[in-house]
C-alpha cells in the first residue's frame, strides 16, 4: 500500500484529491488533445505561410487556440466543482475533516490552475517554432502566454466561487453580472490605454497603476476564494467580514493608485466598481446567530471588538460598512479634485450621493418587509427597480422639470441622469436630502435594534468563550 | 469513609433542541444524554426528526433553539473541535469519480491530518476491519451498496473518533451485507466506541444497541434500555402458541377466555398476552388449553418485540 507516496504530505489534501480526479477528467484530456491537434495544424499552416513571409493569420489563430482551453474550457469545468459536491452529499463528509471551507475552495482553484499551467507548458515548443519561423518577439510571446495563465487563474477563481451556488440560475445571473462588470472594466481600461477623456497614456508606464494591478490580481483571487467559502462554511465562520475587508483594501489600493498617478484617476472608479457587489452583499446579509462569528475579531482585543461593528455579517453592520466605503470614495473624489464648486463638480456630488442612496435606501427598507434572507436580495433589487420607475416617471411627468429634479436628484436612478439636467439648485436639494437622511436613519434605528441587541449579546458570549479557552489553554 | 464514585459525564448531551424548516417543526424540544460506551438506537418513522437531530449533532445543521454538546463542547460554537471527536455516516452520500477505494480513503486520511506513516497504518487497519483490502484498486464509484457502506464506515473510522453517529447505515443492504454490517457495529461497540445509530429495522437495532431512543413527530417518546422495553411490564406475559390442525381454534379459544388477548396470529397459531406474568398463571393457562381440548404442539414465553414496544409507546402517546 504505497498510495501515500504519489503526492507529498505538504500538498493540501483537497489539491491532491482534485489533481487525482482532474488529471483523469475528460475536460483536461480532451483539452490537451484538442490543443495539440490544433497547434500542430497551425504549425503546418505557419510553415507554409512562413515561405510567403506572412505569419499574421497564424499568430491570431495561435492565440485563439491557446485561449480556448485556458479561458473557457478549464475555467468552465470548475463551474460544477463545489455545487456538484453539495448535490452529491460528498461535501458534508469533507467538512467533517480538518479542512476548512477556505482550504476546500482554495484546493479546487489551485487544481484548475495547475491544469492550466500544464496546458500552457505544452505550448512552449510551438512558441519556439514560431520564433524559428521568424517575425516573432519571443519575450512578448512568453509574456502573453503568462498573461493568459494569469487571466485563466482569475476566471477560474470566479467560476470556482460561483460553483458554490447550487442553483444554476443564480450562477448564470451572477456570471452575467460579473461578465458585464469585467467587460465594463475592460472597456474603461481600453479607453484609457488608447486615449480617453484623461488623454493618451500608457498604463504600463505608470508605476502606481502597475503596482496596483499587481496587488489587485491576487486580491481578486483571494476575494473569490472567500466568496466561494461563504456559501459552504459553517455559521460559526466569518468569511463575509474577510470579503468586506478585501473589497475595502481593493478600494484603498485603486484609490491610492488613482491619486498617485496623475493620469489614472479612473482607478478610483475601478475600485468603486469592485467594491459595489460586496456592498450589496453586505447589505443583504442576515445577522449572525452564533457567537463563533465574533471569535476571530474579539481575539484581537478592544480594537477587534470595535472592528466587529463593521466586519461581522449582517445588513445592520453592512450599512456602516457601506457608509465607510462611501466616505472613502468621497475622500478620493475630493482629493482627485472632482468635487469642486463647478456645475460639473455639483453633478459629481449628486452622482456620489446617488451611489450611496441607491445602496442604502432599498437595503434599509428590504429587511423591514420580511425576515426571510432570500427576501433581502429580492427586496433590495425589487425596491431599486420601484424607485427607479417612480422617480423616472416623476421626472418625466413633472410640469416643471427642474423642481422634480431638485426634489429627487439625489435618489438613486436620477443621480445617474443628473449630468443631463442643467438647472440645479443646491438649497432645496439639501433640504430634501436632509429629510431623506433623517427618514433613513429613523427606519434604520428601529429596524436594526433587534439585530444590534443580538450583536452585543453574541459578542459578549464570544468574548466569554475566548476567555474560557484561554484559561483552559493556560491550565494545560 | 471512601468517597462515592463520580457520576459519569455524558459524552453526548442534547438539551431542548428545536429545528424547523419553513412551517414544519422537525424537532421539538428533544433532550437526552448518552454516556461513554453506550450503543444507542435512534428510532422513529420517516420525518420523525431523526436525521435532523443527527445532522445537528454532526455540526452539519443549526438548531433554532437548544444545544448539543459532545464531550462538553458545543457543536454550534466549536464545530471544528467537535468534528475531531465524531465520525458521521449519512444515510445517503455520493462517491468521487476517477478515484480508487484506496485513493478515496487516502484523501480522507490526509484531510484528517494523518501524516504518511500514521496514515498508511490507519488505512491498513480500517481496510482490514471493513474487509476492503481486496477492493483497494476498484473505482470508488463502482462499488455495490454493501461495499459502499463499508467504505463509508472505513472513512468514518479513519481518525479514530470517540463517537460514531450512523444514520440508517443498514438501509438498502441485502441480508448478507446487513449481517456483516451488524457484526462491524458490534465489534466497534466492543472497542468501547459510543455509537448513536438510527434505523427502521428495530429487531436489528435490538441486537446491536443497549439503549433505545424513540422519537415521534420531533419529540422523544421513550428513552431507556433495550432490555426494559422487552420486559416492559411484569404484569403481562407474551406467549407463542402453536396448535395442530386449524389455527383458528386458538383465536376461538382466546375469545372465550377473559384475561387473554390474541396479539397476532400465524399459520400454526399465534401470540397471546396474559394479564399476569406469574408462572403459576402461565401454567394454569396451558392446563386450561389442554383441558379444553386445544391440540397444543408448542407453548413458550417470548420476550416482547421492539416493534410491539414501539407501537405501544406510540399508542400511549
Amino acid at each position: 500500500m504505497n498510495i501515500a507516496h504519489d503526492f507529498p504530505d505538504s500538498l493540501s489534501p483537497m489539491l491532491v484529491k482534485e489533481l487525482r480526479q482532474g488529471m483523469r477528467s475528460k475536460a483536461l484530456i480532451s483539452s490537451l488533445f484538442l490543443l495539440q491537434g490544433l497547434l500542430i495544424l497551425n504549425a503546418i499552416v505557419g510553415l507554409a505561410a512562413a515561405e510567403e513571409g506572412d505569419l499574421t493569420g497564424t499568430t491570431a489563430l495561435f492565440w485563439t487556440i491557446l485561449s480556448l482551453p485556458l479561458l473557457l474550457i478549464l475555467p468552465l469545468s470548475a463551474l460544477g466543482g463545489i455545487g456538484n459536491e453539495i448535490k452529491a452529499n460528498t461535501l458534508d463528509l469533507v467538512f467533517l475533516t480538518r479542512l476548512t471551507a477556505r482550504r476546500i475552495v482554495l484546493g479546487k482553484w489551485i487544481a484548475v490552475v495547475a491544469q492550466s499551467v500544464l496546458l500552457a507548458t505544452t505550448v512552449l515548443p510551438y512558441i519556439a517554432l514560431r520564433y524559428y519561423l521568424g517575425g516573432v518577439n519571443i519575450t512578448a510571446d512568453l509574456v502573453s502566454a503568462g498573461a493568459l495563465v494569469v487571466a485563466s487563474a482569475m476566471i477560474s477563481a470566479l467560476t470556482v466561487a460561483l460553483s458554490s451556488y447550487p442553483s444554476k440560475v443564480v450562477r448564470i445571473f451572477i456570471g452575467i453580472g460579473f461578465f458585464f462588470s469585467l467587460q465594463m472594466l475592460a472597456g474603461i481600461g481600453a479607453a484609457f490605454i488608447v486615449g480617453g477623456r484623461f488623454g493618451l497614456i500608457s498604463v504600463w508606464g505608470a508605476w502606481p497603476v502597475v503596482s496596483a494591478i499587481a496587488l489587485l490580481i491576487p486580491l481578486f483571487i483571494v476575494l473569490m476564494i472567500e466568496v466561494g467559502s461563504i456559501r459552504i462554511a459553517p455559521a460559526a465562520e466569518n468569511h463575509a467580514g474577510m470579503c468586506r475587508l478585501l473589497a475595502l483594501l481593493a478600494l484603498v489600493i485603486t484609490g491610492a493608485a488613482g491619486l498617485l498617478s496623475a493620469r489614472a484617476e479612473w482607478m478610483i472608479i475601478l475600485g468603486q466598481v469592485m467594491a459595489t457587489p460586496f456592498c450589496i452583499a453586505a447589505l443583504c446579509e442576515a445577522p449572525p446567530v452564533v457567537p463563533g462569528v465574533f471569535r476571530p475579531l474579539v481575539r484581537r482585543g478592544p480594537a477587534g471588538r470595535i472592528l466587529a461593528v463593521i466586519f461581522t455579517p449582517g445588513w445592520h453592520t453592512g450599512v456602516l460598512y457601506v457608509l465607510l466605503v462611501w466616505l472613502l470614495l468621497w475622500a478620493f473624489w475630493q482629493q482627485a479634485g472632482w468635487l469642486d464648486g463647478s456645475a460639473e463638480g455639483l453633478r459629481r456630488r449628486l452622482s456620489l450621493l446617488g451611489f450611496g442612496a441607491s445602496l442604502l435606501i432599498p437595503a434599509i427598507i428590504a429587511p423591514a418587509l420580511s425576515r426571510k434572507r432570500i427576501f433581502y436580495y429580492i427586496g433590495f433589487f425589487g425596491l431599486s427597480l420601484v424607485i427607479f420607475l417612480v422617480t423616472g416617471v416623476l421626472s418625466e411627468v413633472g410640469s416643471d422639470h427642474s423642481e422634480w429634479i431638485n426634489a429627487t436628484a439625489f435618489l438613486p436612478p436620477l443621480a445617474l441622469f443628473a449630468p443631463g439636467f442643467e438647472s440645479l439648485q443646491a438649497a432645496p436639494q439639501l433640504i430634501w436630502m436632509g429629510f431623506l437622511v433623517a427618514v433613513i436613519a429613523v427606519v434604520y434605528w428601529f429596524k436594526s435594534r433587534a439585530a444590534w441587541q443580538q450583536f452585543v449579546k453574541l459578542r459578549a458570549l464570544a468574548l466569554s468563550h475566548e476567555r474560557q479557552n484561554n484559561r483552559h489553554a493556560a491550565r494545560n | 469513609m471512601s468517597e462515592p464514585p463520580p457520576l459519569p459525564v455524558p459524552i453526548i448531551s442534547v438539551r431542548d433542541l428545536h429545528r424547523s424548516f419553513g412551517g414544519v417543526q422537525a424537532v421539538r424540544g428533544v433532550s437526552f444524554d448518552v454516556y461513554p460506551g453506550q450503543v444507542v438506537g435512534f428510532i422513529g418513522a420517516n420525518g420523525a426528526g431523526k436525521t435532523t437531530t443527527m445532522r445537528i449533532m454532526a455540526t452539519l445543521d443549526m438548531p433554532d433553539a437548544g444545544s448539543i454538546e459532545i464531550s462538553g463542547t458545543d457543536v454550534v460554537n466549536f464545530p471544528t473541535e467537535v468534528r475531531q471527536m465524531i465520525g458521521w455516516m449519512p444515510d445517503s452520500y455520493g462517491s468521487y469519480e476517477h478515484m480508487t477505494v484506496l485513493e478515496y480513503l487516502d484523501f480522507f486520511g490526509r484531510a484528517f491530518g494523518l501524516r504518511r506513516e500514521a496514515r498508511e497504518k490507519q488505512l491498513r487497519e480500517v481496510m482490514e476491519f471493513t474487509d476492503l483490502a481486496e477492493l483497494a484498486t476498484r473505482p470508488a464509484n463502482k462499488l455495490s451498496k454493501g461495499q459502499n457502506q463499508r467504505l463509508c464506515l472505513a472513512r468514518t473510522l479513519l481518525h479514530d473518533p470517540q463517537v460514531l453517529i450512523l444514520d440508517e447505515p443498514a438501509a438498502g443492504l441485502d441480508p448478507k451485507a446487513r449481517i456483516e454490517f451488524k457484526n462491524l457495529v458490534r465489534l466497534l461497540a466492543d472497542r468501547g466506541k459510543t455509537i448513536f445509530i438510527s434505523s427502521h429495522i428495530l429487531s436489528e437495532l435490538g441486537e446491536m444497541c443497549d439503549t433505545m431512543l424513540f422519537i415521534d413527530a420531533g419529540r422523544v417518546v421513550h428513552f431507556g434500555s433495550a432490555e426494559s422495553l422487552r420486559t416492559h411490564s411484569s404484569e403481562e406475559a407474551l406467549i407463542d402458541i402453536r396448535v395442530a390442525g386449524d389455527a383458528g381454534a386458538l383465536s376461538a379459544w382466546v375469545a372465550m377466555n377473559p384475561g387473554i388477548v390474541l396479539v397476532d396470529s400465524h399459520r400454526e397459531g399465534g401470540r397471546v398476552r396474559l394479564d399476569s406474568a406469574d408462572p403459576q398463571a402461565v401454567a394454569a393457562c396451558l392446563r386450561k388449553m389442554v383441558a379444553d381440548g386445544l391440540p397444543v404442539t408448542d407453548f413458550h414465553r417470548e420476550a416482547r418485540r421492539l416493534e410491539d414496544a414501539f407501537v405501544d409507546i406510540l399508542k400511549a402517546q
